[in-house]
């Protein structure tokens, strides 16, 4: 029950309950303290909605009105006993006059209206005059006071934003006040920790302080090695390093050495392995009348692209020479390789062709520069025919 | 005699006493809010200015019965203008639809009353200022229940009927948007 009347509050504020809900909320609220409380707190939120309204100037007839009706009422006392008592009013100036003049004297009154219209006349212009001031006086207070309704009117509602600035500055202050309380709190155990590598520091500084001093004590060894010799020794350390070099360079030569003679194992291994093979052929070639020494054979299997050229007799070429070997096909000369022959004037090239040995009709050995293939060979010192 | 130097209430217990001028000082504060009132509730001018001296009519002669204590008197002048306005729509059966658009209420005259009190004024317009912006912080479904009420005068399962909600969720509604309403005016600081 109780909560069901609680959940009525707002609309007892409202104003919408019917008038059996609001005794009951009444009688409700009257034993219990707390639900007054939240009662009135709900009243007090219902009653500013009054103030989202546009003010609305009335016209003036409505103020009229109202106030002819009090003045309607005040006439009849009875309708509002607290009203104060209305006292009869003093009898005026031109009704005291009257009577101070018996109200007889009629010509004499005649020439005093007069009088009394004149001044009467006058004194209406002078009150005219006043009036029309200040009605000016009015009108211009009237928009005075408009203006400043507008400037108050403005400031109204400039005040909201910076209320909620003012409230946005201080929850960011407090944000702020707050950090800074949580940054104390990490800076002191970083101060403790600072002072006692301080401290620590400070011993160190002190050992090292101790050291130096010892050492400072302790007197210098004596310099027991003479010039002379350390100049023997540098000079044997010298020598040393020339001797070094020398067996790095022989080192060196060996390796050169032996990286040849295992391009000539693997080549000769090679070589064994084409000649050994089963269906080669050799086909002899014979040195010109210029070298009637030279001697050689090409082994190969004609049906293959590939065939091992084996020469001896010939010199060993100058720098910048070579031994080229061409093979002939439909009468054209067709480089096949390149090669130098050792001290005992023997030659050994591996030879790989486009197509099959078979279909090459000779072959020739020149003496031609090295690295100028394009250039028209020179006269052939060795000559063989396949079909020998 | 104008009693520009007197609060609500001493004006009120002069009222009592029958001083006619003291109030005339309240009307000259309060005529244009209750207007407002009074034309946001019922739409028409006329009507509304009826309910304005009707309104201060019954101030004149219920002076008496002003308690401050039960309130201030803003909320009980305005109490007698929506009691008045809804009787007058519940007369005629025709319930007008409300005025809630400023540029409407703009539309009618609304000059500034040269007499009234420029303190008072700009007070009354710094708390229309921060009302309305209150009530555009709620949410629309609570503000409608809450102006549904309160400008229409709509009991509240009349309110469930015409959004077409369960009444506990109208409730609901009411609860929270007065609540909110409320906050928002405190941070706001406002003083009634």
């Amino acid at each position: 029950m109780a909560e069901h009347l609680e959940e009525l509050f707002p609309f007892y504020a409202l104003g919408v309950l019917t008038d059996e809900e609001k005794a009951d909320i009444e009688a409700y609220v009257a034993t219990n303290p707390a639900a007054q409380a939240q009662l009135d707190q709900d009243y007090q939120a219902a009653a500013v909605l009054s103030y989202a309204v546009e003010p609305v100037m009335p016209s003036a007839q409505v103020k009229m009105a109202v106030f002819d009706r009090i003045k309607a009422e005040t006439r009849r006392p009875q309708l509002r006993p607290a009203a104060p008592p209305a006292v009869p009013p003093a009898p005026g100036f031109f009704e005291q006059l009257w009577r101070s003049l018996g109200g007889g004297a009629m010509p004499a009154l005649a020439g005093l209206s007069l009088v009394v219209a004149l001044v009467a006349g006058g004194w209406a212009m002078q009150l005219n005059g006043q009036m029309a001031q200040l009605q000016q006086q009015n009108l211009a207070l009237g928009q005075q006071l408009t203006q400043q309704n507008e400037t108050l009117t403005s400031l109204g509602e400039q005040l909201p934003p910076l209320q909620a600035e003012n409230s946005q500055l201080k929850s960011d202050l407090a944000a702020q006040n707050e950090a800074l309380a949580a940054l104390n709190e990490a800076v002191t155990p970083l101060q403790t920790e600072n002072s006692g590598l301080k401290q620590e520091l400070a011993a160190q500084a002190e050992q090292l302080a101790v050291l130096q001093s010892q050492m400072v004590a302790q007197p210098e060894p004596e310099n027991t090695i003479s010039t002379e010799m350390v100049a023997a020794l540098e000079a044997e350390l010298a020598l040393q390093r020339e001797q070094l070099a020398a067996l790095n360079g022989q080192v060196a030569q060996l390796q050169a050495v032996n990286n040849n003679l295992g391009q000539e194992l693997s080549t000769q291994r090679a070589v064994m392995a084409e000649v050994t093979s089963p269906d080669v052929q050799a086909m002899k070639i014979l040195g010109t009348e210029t070298i009637p020494q030279a001697q050689g054979q090409l082994i190969a299997n004609p049906g293959e692209e590939k065939a091992v050229l084996i020469v001896s007799g010939l010199q060993p070429l100058e720098p910048g020479l070579i031994y080229q070997f061409w093979l002939v096909q439909d009468g054209q000369l067709r480089r096949a390789g390149e090669f130098t022959v050792d001290d005992s004037g023997l030659g050994l090239l591996q030879v790989t062709t486009e197509t099959a040995i078979g279909s090459y009709e000779a072959m020739g050995i020149s003496i031609e520069p090295a690295n100028r293939p394009d250039e028209p060979p020179n006269e052939m010192i060795m000559l063989g025919n396949f079909s020998s | 005699m104008r009693h520009t130097n007197l609060n609500n209430e001493q004006l009120m217990r002069r009222v009592a006493n029958g001083d006619a001028a003291a109030l005339e000082t309240l009307y000259e504060q309060y005529a244009p809010a209750v207007m407002g009132l009074a034309v946001k509730m019922l739409g028409d001018r006329a009507s509304a200015e009826e309910v304005v001296q009707e309104t201060f009519w019954r101030v004149w002669r219920n002076a008496d019965s002003f308690c401050e204590q039960q309130g201030a008197f803003p909320n009980w002048l305005f109490g007698i203008t929506r009691n008045l306005a809804i009787d007058t729509w519940r007369r005629v059966k025709v319930r007008p639809q409300p005025i809630f658009n400023d540029k409407e209420e703009q539309q009618l005259e609304n000059n500034p009353d040269p007499q009234a009190d420029v303190t008072e004024s700009a007070w009354t317009s710094i708390k229309h200022v921060q009302v309305r912006q209150a009530l555009s912080i709620l949410p629309a479904a609570q503000r409608e229940v809450v102006e549904m009420a309160f400008f229409w005068g709509l009991t509240r399962q009349e309110i469930a009927e015409k959004i077409g909600v369960p009444l506990g969720t109208v409730h609901t509604r009411a609860r929270l948007g007065l609540q909110k309403l409320r906050e928002a005016l405190q941070e706001q600081g406002f003083e009634e």
